[in-house]
């Protein structure tokens, strides 16, 4: 299969350009086993989260797990989830959604992005995620 | 929603400080372009900079080695190789220079990196103020009579046109038989906003009024697509699934091994890093030590256990005493819940 490889090598040549954006040298690049590719962009100094990217044919998808339904205030969560919507569009280059239990941040990308793209969109990602849990702390138990 | 709010209110000052068009067309503020451009124009040329930098480092190598190697020649009158050697000695002062330079370059690209990483946020900043403006413009554009406020002033829509007795007479319901067709016709034409609000009028029919009317998908995607059936979701979304699939088995993966290192590392008395290192089979340099409990308390921490404690918050020694008194208290609570967790049992 050569799309792996493809959305690997993508990602390792995005990593110096993201070393300047967010200012930090500790950023590891790891590879998940399985049929579907799933890399971790992960940031093992610092407050940041990790980042899964996979190749939906259709998008590169970027991906961040803020927390799960049993972090959210009970009587906080429709609140919250309308707070989620309303910031929808004026968070730069990502979304908020839901995957099972958990609220994720995500950011898509065409497949023909190139490193820079790759660079800029992790970054927004990670500065994005670390703004919506400090910002939305008040919803989380 | 201080972010939010941050946003909106500061929008909502540009707003004013603008006085936008009719046409509801503003730009931000000159002092935001400005700072743009100069962010802009700083990155720019302090990559000038360092490319002269880089380009005067490299030229001054050159010289310098071009310069020992004509000095090294042995097919050479004495007296021009006497002069060669001084020069190359100074050429050698000068290295002292090229060594000035690579610091300074490394400065130069430090504060390049920083001035870009401002500029980055900077954009980002901007750019979502903008998106902000532009959502609610576009939200405007797509429903003019919008805000309460703005349909009171426009008089539009059915419920400010019609006197208030029509409107008890509708929320009655039809009376007579002549009452009650009107009443049906009546909806026909104005809805009441809870229906226009869905889309459909009660016979079903679209209503085509509502900017807020879902388009009459045969999908219904509200719940979580992970739970769904492939064949709700539109053929073109489809393919995301296994990805979405992928990405959550490869989290709950990392989750359980950062568990099962944690819980390892807490048994075997080991930081993780060198949990993980045992799990591989590579050395460890550090040998397991008899734990030792320290937490640092900066000045604000004194502060809060001096309040907490009835204590001077200057007294350290006094605050340190309760504090182990506190932690051997706990250490206790501990022992008999687990004893009485493993006698219960039993």
């Amino acid at each position: 299969m050569a799309r792996p490889r493809k959305l690997v090598s993508l990602i390792e040549r995005s990593v110096p350009l993201l070393k300047r954006h967010l200012l930090t040298a500790s950023i590891e690049v790891g590879s998940m086993p399985g049929d579907v590719p799933v890399i971790e962009v992960s940031f093992p100094t610092g407050d940041r989260l990790p980042i899964y990217v996979t190749d939906a044919d259709s998008q590169l998808l970027c991906i961040s797990y803020l927390w799960r339904d049993a972090d959210v205030k009970p009587k906080q969560r429709s609140k919250l989830l309308e707070t989620l919507l309303d910031l929808n569009p004026s968070v730069p280059l990502s979304a908020f959604g839901r995957i099972g239990e958990h609220f994720v941040l995500v950011g898509a990308l065409s497949p023909a992005a190139t490193p820079e793209d790759m660079a800029l969109e992790l970054a927004t990602l990670s500065d994005n995620g670390r703004d919506a849990l400090a910002t939305l702390a008040d919803f989380l138990v | 929603m201080a972010w939010w709010d941050e946003v909106l209110g500061l929008l909502k000052d540009e707003w004013k400080a603008l006085g936008p068009g009719a046409d509801g067309s503003a730009l931000e503020p000159p002092t935001v372009k400005q700072a743009q451009a100069l962010l802009e124009r700083t990155s720019r040329e302090l990559a000038d900079a360092k490319a002269r930098a880089e380009a005067a480092r490299r030229r001054m190598l050159r010289a310098q080695a071009q310069f020992e190697a004509l000095t090294r020649d042995p097919d050479q009158h004495q007296r021009f190789r006497d002069r060669l050697s001084e020069l190359a000695t100074a050429v050698a002062h000068e290295g002292d220079m090229v060594a000035s330079f690579d610091t300074h370059i490394a400065t130069l690209t430090a504060v390049h990196d920083r001035i870009d990483a401002q500029l980055r946020a900077f954009n980002r900043d901007v750019a979502m103020a903008r998106s902000v403006l532009a959502a609610s413009q576009a939200t405007q554009a797509a429903a003019p009579d919008g805000t309460p406020k703005k349909s009171r002033e426009k008089a539009g829509g059915f419920q400010h046109q019609r006197p208030g007795k029509v409107m008890d007479q509708l929320k009655r319901g039809p009376r007579g038989k002549g009452d009650g067709l009107a009443l049906h016709l009546w909806e026909r034409v104005y809805p009441p906003s809870s229906l226009l609000r869905r889309g459909r009028d009660r016979d079903g029919g679209a209503l085509p009024l509502s900017p807020f009317a879902p388009r009459p998908s045969p999908s219904p995607v509200t719940y979580s697509v992970l739970r769904m059936k492939p064949t709700n979701l539109p053929t073109r979304w489809q393919s995301a699934q296994p990805a979405l699939r992928a990405v959550q088995v490869a989290f709950d993966v990392s989750e359980a091994v950062i568990q099962a290192v944690r819980r390892a590392a807490f048994d075997a008395n080991l930081s993780n890093s060198d949990q993980i290192r045992v799990v591989l089979d590579l050395p460890v340099i550090r040998q397991a030590k008899r734990p030792r409990l320290t937490v640092s308390l900066s000045p604000e921490d004194y502060q809060l256990l001096g309040k907490r404690y009835r204590l001077d918050p200057a007294d350290h020694l006094a605050i340190k005493e309760r504090v182990n008194a506190e932690l051997i208290a706990f250490a206790e609570a501990q022992t008999t819940t687990h004893t009485a967790r493993k006698g219960a049992k039993r």
